[in-house]
C-alpha cells in the first residue's frame, strides 16, 4: 500500500499515458460494429468502469476480512478507500450503460436482471459509505463497516451471473465466455478494450493510492485532536 | 441524435466524473495535510508550555 502512495506521480503519468492512447484507439482506430454502428465505442469506458468497481469491491472485502482478523486500522482505510471509488465507478458504469442502452434497445434503463442487480450493488456501498460517517469511534466504525463490506460483496458474483442465471436484455460474456453464441470481438475491438482496461486499471491504483493518503492524514489529525484534547 | 452525440455524452460523463474527482482529492489532500500540520504544531506548543509549568493556564498572572 506504501508504493502505491509513494509512486504516484508515475501512476498518474501512465495513466494519463494510456487513457490518452485508449481513447485514439477506442475513437479513431478501432472499426464501429457492424449491428451498434458507432454506439459501440462507449463500451470502451463500460466495460473499464465496471471492471474497475469489482476490484474496488474485491479490496473492500480484502481488506474487511484482514482489519477482523489483524485489528489493523490500515485494512479499515483500505476497503474504505476502495469502497469510495468503487461506488463512483458503479454510478459511471450505470450512466455510461444508459447513454449506451438509448441507441442500441431504444430506451435509457429497464428493470434487466444485469441493470436492477448493479443498482443494488450501488445502493449497497452507497449505504457502506454512509454507515462509515455515522460511528464516531474509528475502531467501532471499522468493525460495523468490514461486517457490511462482506456481506454486500456477495451480489458481485449475483451481478456477474445474473445474465446466465435469468433471461436477460443484457449480452452474456463475450472474452470470459465466448462459447455462449456471441461473435467473437474483431482483433481491433478487443486491442482497444484491453489498452482501455490497462489504463483505468492504473488510473484506478493512481486514484486509491492518493485515497488512501487521505484517509491517513485524517487518522493522524484526529489522533493529535485527541492527544490535543487529553492536554488540554 | 446521432450515435457519435451519444459516443460524446459517455466519454465526457466519464472523463469530467474522473477529472473532477482527482481535483477535488488533491485538494482535499492538501487541506488535510495543512491542517494536520497545524495541529501537530500546537499540540507540540502545548506540550512545551505544560513540560515548562507543570499546567497550562490560560488565565493571565495577578499584578
Amino acid at each position: 500500500m506504501e508504493w502505491i502512495q509513494r509512486q504516484g506521480r508515475l501512476l498518474g503519468l501512465t495513466a494519463f499515458g494510456s487513457m490518452a492512447i485508449g481513447a485514439y484507439l477506442g475513437l479513431v482506430w478501432s472499426p464501429p460494429d457492424v449491428d451498434q454502428g458507432d454506439a459501440m465505442r462507449i463500451l470502451y469506458m463500460h466495460v473499464p468502469t465496471i471492471w474497475t468497481a469489482y476490484l474496488a469491491y474485491f479490496l473492500v472485502l480484502v481488506g474487511s476480512v484482514l482489519y477482523l482478523w489483524k485489528r489493523d486500522l490500515k485494512w479499515d482505510r483500505l476497503a474504505g478507500s476502495a469502497a469510495e471509488l468503487g461506488v463512483l465507478l458503479t454510478a459511471l458504469t450505470l450512466a455510461v450503460g444508459s447513454v449506451w442502452a438509448k441507441p442500441v434497445w431504444g430506451v435509457w434503463w429497464t428493470w434487466d436482471p444485469r441493470l436492477t442487480t448493479t443498482a443494488i450493488l450501488f445502493v449497497i456501498y452507497a449505504g457502506y459509505l454512509m454507515l462509515r460517517t455515522l460511528a464516531a469511534d474509528p475502531r467501532s466504525r471499522a468493525k460495523q463497516s468490514a461486517i457490511v463490506g462482506i456481506i454486500g460483496f456477495i451480489d458481485i458474483p449475483i451481478v456477474h451471473m445474473s445474465v446466465l442465471w435469468w433471461r436477460s436484455l443484457h449480452q452474456a460474456p463475450t472474452i470470459l465466455q465466448p462459447n455462449l453464441g456471441n461473435a467473437p470481438l474483431d482483433p481491433r475491438m478487443e486491442v482497444a478494450l484491453f489498452v482501455n482496461l490497462f489504463a483505468f486499471t492504473v488510473l484506478f491504483v493512481f486514484l486509491l493510492g492518493q485515497r488512501l493518503k487521505l484517509a491517513q492524514l485524517e487518522q493522524r489529525r484526529d489522533e493529535v485532536l485527541w492527544e490535543e484534547a487529553r492536554v488540554v | 441524435m446521432s450515435n457519435w452525440g451519444f459516443v460524446a455524452i459517455a466519454y465526457t460523463l466519464v472523463w469530467g466524473s474522473v477529472a473532477a474527482y482527482a481535483v477535488l482529492l488533491a485538494r482535499r489532500v492538501a487541506q488535510a495535510r495543512d491542517v494536520t500540520r497545524a495541529l501537530q504544531k500546537s499540540l507540540e506548543h502545548e506540550m512545551q508550555a505544560v513540560d515548562k509549568d507543570g499546567t497550562v493556564c490560560d488565565t493571565p498572572p495577578a499584578p
